[in-house]
């Protein structure tokens, strides 16, 4: 009987050793994938006991903090709907979105322990709050661009093309990230899309804003120079179909530089007939289209047809910026800074610094260039274009006496409703501080409607 | 080297039991936030209560095995504190039944140090096990699904945990007597000597009694527990793994036939294969159990400051899950061991027991608490379908506590005799 109580003896130590395999591989092996599923609401639960660190502005306003209340932490956002599109929202139902997100690792302070002292009181499970977040926007130009697209929908970036640092981001419609909880069910279903941050993830069509494009292009294959004097109908027939001019207007004969400021769709298309598909696809691309911009927000990449896609109707439509060219606010900002900067695009950032709730900072933007889509020497050329356009061309309701503005207004056919009204532009011309890209959607054109809000940003920021 | 005599080592292991026991309730008073009074009172009771058995043993039966009151100890200190820490209200309850635990073990160390009379009464204890598995699923009460309680006023009492240390003393009676003859092939049936029919009967009758638990109680785990039980008995007892083989055989084809005609075992085994078709239903406490664990990581969430009251039922059939997330891998693999060492106790005491009625009740004691621990311990980390058996000595559960207190004293008992025969 004896060995054979060994034997019983030996399967169930054989038993309970693959009882010690298996609890291995679920809390040693499998334990973080097991622990990461959308269903495991324990990161929610332990999150709430920790105290989120502040999201500041550059002014030192708090745009987003966390307030105790009983055992947990909530999260509150004082200037509410003003700043959503840039803290983005965080609830324990619905998730997280726009620096709540990108910046979650740091807010929630799971980045790293730095000191002896956290760890210990980690240990002891006590609180150890999460990273304080400043930002580089100003709440003056953000209040100003927010009040001046007021109830339109549309979207507004005013940056430092410079250094790539945004100075405020506005998107409209917006919501209320305090209530999200509360009014989920018809936020999402809202068709104007208020969760959308139109910046960095609205399509729209950019009309003759895309003419910066268009012209570098030029420039740089040696097609045209400013001086390049073309015939300007109101009509021209491309290719079994036609470009027209804004209103069929008909400019008789003109420069290069005229067309430009007058924004001649007839001139440009034969300028991106004669420079073909590819030529146009490639310096566009050279311009950040096709690839998500890095920034501190997610982005969607703005959008051109392949060069083998357009027949050449389409390209003479896509060097004046319609058909299926498609771009995004933050995409045409960056645009414009390459103008401004010497043909250099500097990556986007809205974060200044990341600091610890004793003071150590662990994270601080580092200004870099992402793009050199033209030579200096195409910038300088294109910049005069541009203050051309603000002195004498569509641009005029841009003008600030004292100071040199460069600009470029944009009238988006979409089919049969109102234009999008479209402005990009920087000063001052000679050493430019402060680049803002407008859009209104359906507002008409864009030398009326988003040129004057520009202006009055360039104002505000300049003070 | 000093030889420690077996009681002092006894009284060492219960040293640092108790130490761990004070320690642990200290923690889990301060990260809940519950008067550190109550937790010091608590485990001083649980300390005393340990004391008291350990100067029984001392008293009664010198030469008993000195690792089994130290384990016993320590799993149900750890029962106690997860139980306080998960609800703090019932944690009384376990105590009071901690309480007549131990008087049960002080009755059974007084009556029963010469256990041999036992066997006189084989038939007694089989009819009172069989009445005693059955009356549930006539005036029992449900819960969960499965038909298990007796309620009697305001204590509810699970009577399966009794029949099953009745069944151990019936089948070590009755297999002691015709093991012989149960050895003995006489018949040949499709190629393989069998014994006499009339001397497979028992083996017959407890299937037929596993497979009615199953069908009228609706309960796999107590059903599978006593098929087990039966099994390894036999198989210890005639060394004919014949009778492993066809039992087994049996039990499939019977259980195979429950899982097509009953939809509570089916449902059982199609969320043990695929949790995630259900995540929020049938799933969720199997998923909230291996999110516990898997959440524990190696060394845990500490006492107390995990998350484990997401599982449903996490002081029963789940505390070894709220174990495994706030002591993480540490804690559950020692928890893990301190069973299997138990049992490894228990079967050598079997192996030095004089008396072969001593040595089957000592297998077929740590059969039940190899098959009891395992099965709940692999139905709650997904290894296994999930029965719901408790844990012993750490499940909040008044019957389950007083069983595994008696079980101890029935082990403390052979083995002190095998000891005192041996020296």
């Amino acid at each position: 009987m004896n060995k054979r109580i060994g034997r019983l003896g030996t399967i169930i130590t054989a038993a309970f050793i693959i009882l010690i395999i298996n609890l291995t591989y679920l809390q040693f092996i499998a334990a973080s994938g097991l622990t990461a599923k959308p269903e495991n609401i324990r990161p929610i639960l332990n999150e709430q006991k920790i105290r989120r660190g502040d999201i500041v502005s550059a002014d030192g306003q708090v745009l987003a903090t966390s307030r105790k209340i009983g055992d947990i932490y909530k999260r509150y956002y004082p200037e509410g709907n003003l700043v959503s599109p840039i803290t983005g929202f965080y609830s324990t139902k619905y998730g997280r979105t726009g620096l709540e997100l990108t910046f979650d690792e740091y807010l929630s302070g799971q980045t790293r322990i730095s000191s002896p002292e956290d760890y210990i009181k980690r240990l002891l499970g006590k609180d150890v709050p999460g990273n304080n977040v400043t930002l580089t926007i100003n709440m003056d130009i953000q209040r100003t661009a927010d009040r001046l697209l007021g109830d339109r929908k549309g979207a507004i970036i005013v940056l430092n093309p410079r250094t790539g640092a945004l100075l405020a981001l506005v998107s409209h419609p917006s919501y209320n990230p305090n209530d999200v909880d509360k009014n989920w069910g018809s936020l999402i279903k809202d068709p104007n899309g208020p969760m959308v941050n139109r910046v960095t993830q609205g399509r729209f069509t950019p009309g003759s804003t895309f003419k910066i494009v268009t012209a570098t292009a030029a420039l740089e294959n040696a097609s045209v120079t400013t001086e390049t004097v073309f015939d300007a109908p109101d009509t021209i027939k491309i290719y079994g179909g036609k470009v027209t001019n804004f209103e069929g207007k008909n400019y008789g004969r003109l420069t290069f530089a005229d067309a430009f400021a007058k924004s001649v769709n007839t001139v440009f298309a034969q300028v991106g007939k004669s420079l073909g598909g590819p030529k146009l696809v490639d310096t566009t691309r050279a311009f950040g289209f096709g690839d998500k911009p890095p920034f501190d927000l997610p982005t969607v990449e703005s959008r051109i047809p392949r060069a083998s896609e357009m027949d050449e109707l389409e390209v003479a439509w896509a060097a004046v910026g319609q058909g299926r060219v498609q771009a995004t606010p933050l995409n045409m900002a960056l645009i414009g800074s390459a103008v401004a900067n010497d043909g250099k695009v500097m990556r986007p950032f809205l974060v200044e610094k990341v600091r610890e709730a004793g003071g150590n900072t662990v994270y601080e933007a580092n200004p870099r260039a992402w793009l050199s889509p033209m030579k200096p020497d195409t910038s300088q050329t294109v910049k005069s274009l541009m203050e051309r356009v603000v002195n004498e061309g569509t641009g005029k309701a841009a003008r600030i006496s004292g100071i040199r503005v460069a600009g470029k207004t944009g009238t988006a056919e979409v089919g049969k409703d109102k234009p999008h009204a479209w402005f990009v532009g920087f000063a001052p011309a000679e050493n430019p501080q402060v680049l803002v890209a407008v859009v209104v959607e359906n507002g008409g054109l864009g030398g009326h409607t988003a040129a004057p809000i520009a202006r009055e940003i360039m104002v505000e920021a300049l003070k | 080297m000093i030889a420690l005599s077996r009681r002092n080592i006894e009284l060492l292991l219960l040293f640092f039991v108790s130490i761990s026991i004070f320690v642990s309730f200290f923690l889990v008073s301060q990260t809940t936030g519950q008067p550190a009074e109550n937790a010091l009172r608590i485990a001083g009771f649980l300390s005393s209560m340990f004391i008291v058995l350990h100067i029984a043993n001392r008293h009664f039966i010198r030469e008993a095995d000195p690792a089994l009151l130290p384990l016993s100890a320590f799993l149900s200190g750890l029962g106690l504190v997860m139980i306080w820490r998960l609800k703090p209200d019932l944690a009384i309850a376990q105590a009071i039944w901690v309480l007549a635990g131990t008087a049960a073990i002080l009755v059974v160390l007084s009556l029963l140090k010469r256990y041999q009379w036992l066997k006189d009464y084989k038939y007694t204890w089989a009819i009172a096990g069989i009445i005693l598995l059955f009356a549930p699923a006539f005036i029992g009460v449900e819960r969960g699904g499965a038909k298990l309680w007796l309620n009697f006023g305001p204590v509810s009492f699970q009577p399966a945990e009794m029949a099953k240390i009745l069944f151990v003393l019936f089948l070590a009676a009755y297999l002691e007597e015709k093991r012989e003859l149960l050895s003995i092939s006489t018949k040949r049936v499709f190629g393989f000597w069998l014994p006499e029919l009339k001397h497979l009967g028992p083996l017959i009758v407890m299937w037929l009694i596993s497979l009615v638990i199953l069908v009228l109680e609706r309960d796999l785990g107590t059903s599978l527990l006593f098929f087990g039980l039966f099994l390894s008995m036999l198989y210890v007892a005639t060394g004919r793994p014949i009778y492993v083989t066809f039992g087994t055989l049996l039990f499939i084809a019977g259980a195979t036939a429950c899982y097509f005609a009953f939809s509570h075992v089916q449902a059982r085994v199609d969320i043990w294969l695929d949790p995630w078709i259900d995540p929020s239903g049938k799933g969720y406490q199997i998923i909230q159990s291996i999110f516990a664990i898997a959440s524990g990581g190696l060394t845990g969430a500490g006492l107390g400051l995990g998350h484990p009251t997401l599982i449903p039922a996490v002081q029963t059939d789940f505390i070894f899950s709220s174990i495994a997330e706030e002591l993480g891998l540490l804690g559950s693999v020692a928890v893990v061991l301190s069973f299997l060492l138990f049992i490894l106790r228990g079967l050598k005491i079997a192996l030095l027991a004089k008396d072969d009625f001593g040595r089957l009740v000592a297998v077929g004691l740590a059969s039940v608490f190899a098959l009891q621990s395992f099965s709940i311990i692999g139905g709650t980390t997904k290894l296994i379908p999930l029965t719901g058996v408790t844990l012993p000595y750490m499940s909040y559960g008044g019957s389950s506590i007083l069983m595994n207190f008696i079980l101890l004293a029935l082990l403390l008992v052979i083995s002190a005799k095998g000891a005192s025969q041996v020296e």
